[in-house]
């Protein structure tokens, strides 16, 4: 199946569209093992890094893919489009402007946008995309995110690492859902095999920036510390929810993106922080990590009251600043260790 | 409550800061009549955080203030009070008091300098804010103004309506533009409905178009001066257009600015008696074009670059401040004109359009370099600058320079760097020239 491949800053493109049109998207997250030299020739060093990382990979990769779809994120996102499309070459690039609301005014636009979308696609590529396959996709969307649930419930009770669970977030974005599916079931089985959480790590919430290199990851699991709940767009915003059956799909596509935890690019912020403290009363955890990628204005914008709010409700917060690189940033990982002491002498935020 | 100190009160408190902006004011070489605005916007700001029956209204850049104008709310705008806090000098400190609640070193200056004044209790002209009893916003310049209304919003416990401004990109079509436009006309009706709920006052479009006629009336008049700069010389220039922009941009004292700029207009005239667009007159050795925000805390570098007979004369940023440049007679044709205008704006244009933009005015003001302010604390407006300074430098063939700075704060200002920087810049210029 030939791979259409989009640049979203968070879980906004609606995937489901290009399955019905036949292509299997694939979420550019650029390659942090390689430098962005090549991006940084159109966008400024002290610009987003992950967003100059995704350039990179689409000036090496785009002659691989059928097209590039752009959701509307952070307020560069409208000018990458233009850099995009005026350096990568030949492939299709479509926009959506995913709006910043989601009230009842901006549900009405989202739908527009999104049938105006759909002709776009059916324009370029000669092809009808009807609503029956598009229920289908909607389907076999939601069994993916219903078994990506299952496995992240799993989390607090057993053994999985914190890059076992990145990589399963990262598959369900860049591999094609029919074969996902069939990876995640395995994946369950292996799951439920595995040891019970282990006494030594440490239960955290993470969020803030979107993490989309594993090694960041791994420098958690270093620090013994265990993200059994998160509110990220590579892990439970991706899957919290399922997309309503509904007569009509695009209503149903429309409903569902104005439902879910909303990033830190969408205003107000009101909803992520009923999530937040939704899955903190839901889930013991010992502790909160912050992290803001640097450059990522929304999240730096949005820490400043989320960590205080946090705090408020009685739990240890630490707030880092990170970049975007493979590489075990030291620095951090004594400030994690640093705070894992802290939390384990005071037996967890919780229990304190 | 009030939080916003007497000018006296203030300086009885903070001495040093007084003194050191009012030295820095009077550097600014901006006319007395144009001061003499600024300082009864600050009168106005302070009377109204004081009169319980006045309501005052926060807004960012780009909202249609008539609205709020039209409730007779008081329109409070931070942004310009954090750049009249840039020229007086004294943004450093307030950054960093913003930075130690919290807020990163990368973000937007002008929010910093505003937080940061607001809760050292700081006037407006210093960059403080009355506490506003409401907060109306957007994304349409960029995703910070939103978030910053939020928080402060949030914060001070104030209601806050964010309209969401479709982003313009290269290639939309009509059919694209038309369903942004009918969103944008959407969210004025619901901006209504939230002003009537806050205010417990019913919209009236009669008054609501009694103000848009005068603020039309405004643009029209800033729109006519700004004519003029296409003129040897220019009569004014950019240190001074970025202040002159604020009486119609800020929408305080309508009545007021109408005055103002008739005046100013009628002295042009009699200046230029020839009209505007005929270029009789000796023009300037280097006309320059400007792209993004000005150096606030920087007029020095503008007196640099006058000394060696370079002049900024054209801005996209003062001249999209103009937002009311079409008349309309009607409440709907107004709402379609005003969702017109918010999302076609000069300066949020998409590169497609934006590159035979600025050959245009280049043609049209006469330019014979380029400056582009790549500001580390407005990453919208830096993005896609490399590729503007191709395509331009390719087809109008003049030097480009490519600044980096910071709008509102002079920790990124490195003065010996970009002082050679500009003497190339110049020499670059003479030799294009020759």
């Amino acid at each position: 199946m030939e791979i259409f491949a989009y640049f979203d800053t968070g879980h906004e493109f609606p995937e489901e569209i290009v399955m019905a049109a036949g292509f299997s998207p694939v979420k550019i997250l650029g390659n942090v093992h390689v430098g962005t030299a090549v991006a940084d020739e159109y966008l400024f060093s002290y610009f987003c890094p992950f967003a100059r990382g995704c350039l990179a990979e689409a000036l090496g990769n785009a002659q691989n893919w059928v097209g590039i779809g752009f959701a509307h994120g952070c307020d560069a996102t409208n000018r990458h489009f233009d850099v995009w499309k005026a350096h990568v070459g030949k492939t299709p690039f479509f926009w959506v402007n995913t709006p910043m609301k989601v009230d009842t005014t901006a549900k009405g636009f989202y739908g527009k946008e999104l049938r105006r979308f759909i002709q776009t696609l059916n324009k370029q590529y000669q092809i009808e995309i009807k609503d029956e396959k598009l229920k289908d996709a909607i389907r076999l969307s939601n069994e993916a995110k219903s078994l990506m649930k299952q496995l992240a419930s799993m989390r607090t009770e057993k053994d999985i690492s914190n890059s076992d669970y990145f990589e399963m977030t990262r598959k369900a974005v860049q591999t094609p859902k029919e074969s996902l599916v069939a990876d995640l079931k395995a994946m369950l089985a292996d799951w439920k095999s595995r040891d019970p959480f282990p006494a030594e790590k440490v239960p955290i919430l993470l969020t803030g920036s979107d993490v989309t290199f594993v090694e960041w990851m791994e420098l958690l699991d270093i620090a013994d510390f265990r993200v059994v709940r998160d509110d990220l767009s590579l892990g439970e915003r991706y899957f919290t929810a399922t997309i309503p059956e509904m007569a009509d799909p695009i209503e149903a596509l429309v409903a569902y993106a104005c439902s879910i935890p909303q990033p830190a690019t969408r205003m107000p912020s009101d909803s992520r922080m009923e999530f937040l403290v939704k899955v903190l009363d839901e889930t013991k955890i010992d502790a909160v990590v912050s992290q803001n990628m640097k450059f990522c204005e929304p999240y730096a914008l949005d820490a400043v009251w989320s960590v205080a709010a946090i705090r408020q409700k009685g739990y240890d917060v630490i707030h880092l600043e990170r970049d975007y690189t493979p590489a075990t940033d030291r620095q951090l990982l004594t400030r994690l260790e640093a705070f894992k002491e802290i939390i384990q002498q005071k037996g967890g935020s919780r229990n304190a | 409550m009030p939080n916003m100190p007497s000018l006296l009160n203030f300086f009885i408190k903070n001495p040093k800061v007084f003194w050191t902006a009012t030295k820095n004011n009077l550097q600014q070489g901006i006319p007395l009549s144009l001061a003499a605005l600024f300082m009864d916007y600050q009168k106005k700001s302070y009377k109204a955080n004081r009169l319980p029956a006045r309501k005052v209204g926060a807004f960012s850049a780009g909202m249609p203030v008539e609205f709020l104008l039209a409730f007779d709310i008081f329109p409070a705008f931070p942004e310009a009070y954090a750049c009249m806090s840039g020229q007086a000098g004294v943004t450093q400190p307030l950054i960093e008091h913003a930075e130690g609640m919290g807020y990163s070193r990368d973000l937007c200056s002008y929010m910093k300098v505003n937080i940061g004044a607001m809760n050292k209790e700081y006037p407006c002209n210093f960059g403080g804010c009355p506490v506003p009893d409401l907060y109306i916003t957007s994304n349409g310049v960029c995703d910070t103004q939103a978030k910053w209304f939020e928080n402060e919003a949030r914060r001070h416990g104030r209601p806050y309506f964010a309209m969401d401004i479709p982003s313009p990109v290269s290639g939309s079509d009509d059919a694209k533009r038309e369903i942004d436009f009918e969103y944008q006309i959407s969210q004025m009706h619901d901006l209504i409905k939230f002003l009537e709920k806050v205010t417990g006052k019913s919209f009236s479009e009669e008054k609501f178009m009694s103000i848009i006629k005068k603020s039309q009336e405004v643009c029209g008049l800033y729109l006519e001066i700004y004519e003029y700069r296409k003129r040897f010389p220019s009569p004014l220039y950019f240190e001074v257009q970025r202040a002159f922009m604020f009486p119609q941009f800020g929408m305080w004292d309508l009545d007021g600015a109408i005055k103002y700029y008739r005046n100013m207009l009628k002295k042009l005239k009699k200046r230029y008696n020839d009209g505007p667009s005929k270029k009789i007159g000796k023009p300037e050795k280097y006309r320059l074009m400007w792209e993004g925000i000005t150096l606030w805390y920087g007029i020095d570098l503008y007196k640099d670059l006058a000394k060696k007979g370079a002049y900024v004369v054209y801005e996209p940023y003062t001249h999209a401040a103009a937002m009311r440049r079409t008349k309309t007679f009607t409440f709907d044709e107004t709402l379609r004109q005003m969702a017109i205008e918010n999302i076609s704006n000069f300066y949020t244009l998409d590169l497609e359009q934006r590159i035979p933009f600025f050959e245009q005015k280049i043609t049209e003001y006469s330019i014979d370099g380029l400056i582009l302010h790549a500001n580390l604390s407005c990453r919208p407006s830096s993005t896609g600058l490399q590729d503007l300074k191709a395509a331009i430098q390719k087809r109008a063939k003049i030097p480009i320079l490519i600044l980096n700075c910071d709008m509102d704060d002079p920790r990124a200002y490195a003065e010996g760097q970009i002082r050679n920087r500009i003497d190339s810049f110049i020499e670059m210029m003479e030799e294009n020239k020759n």
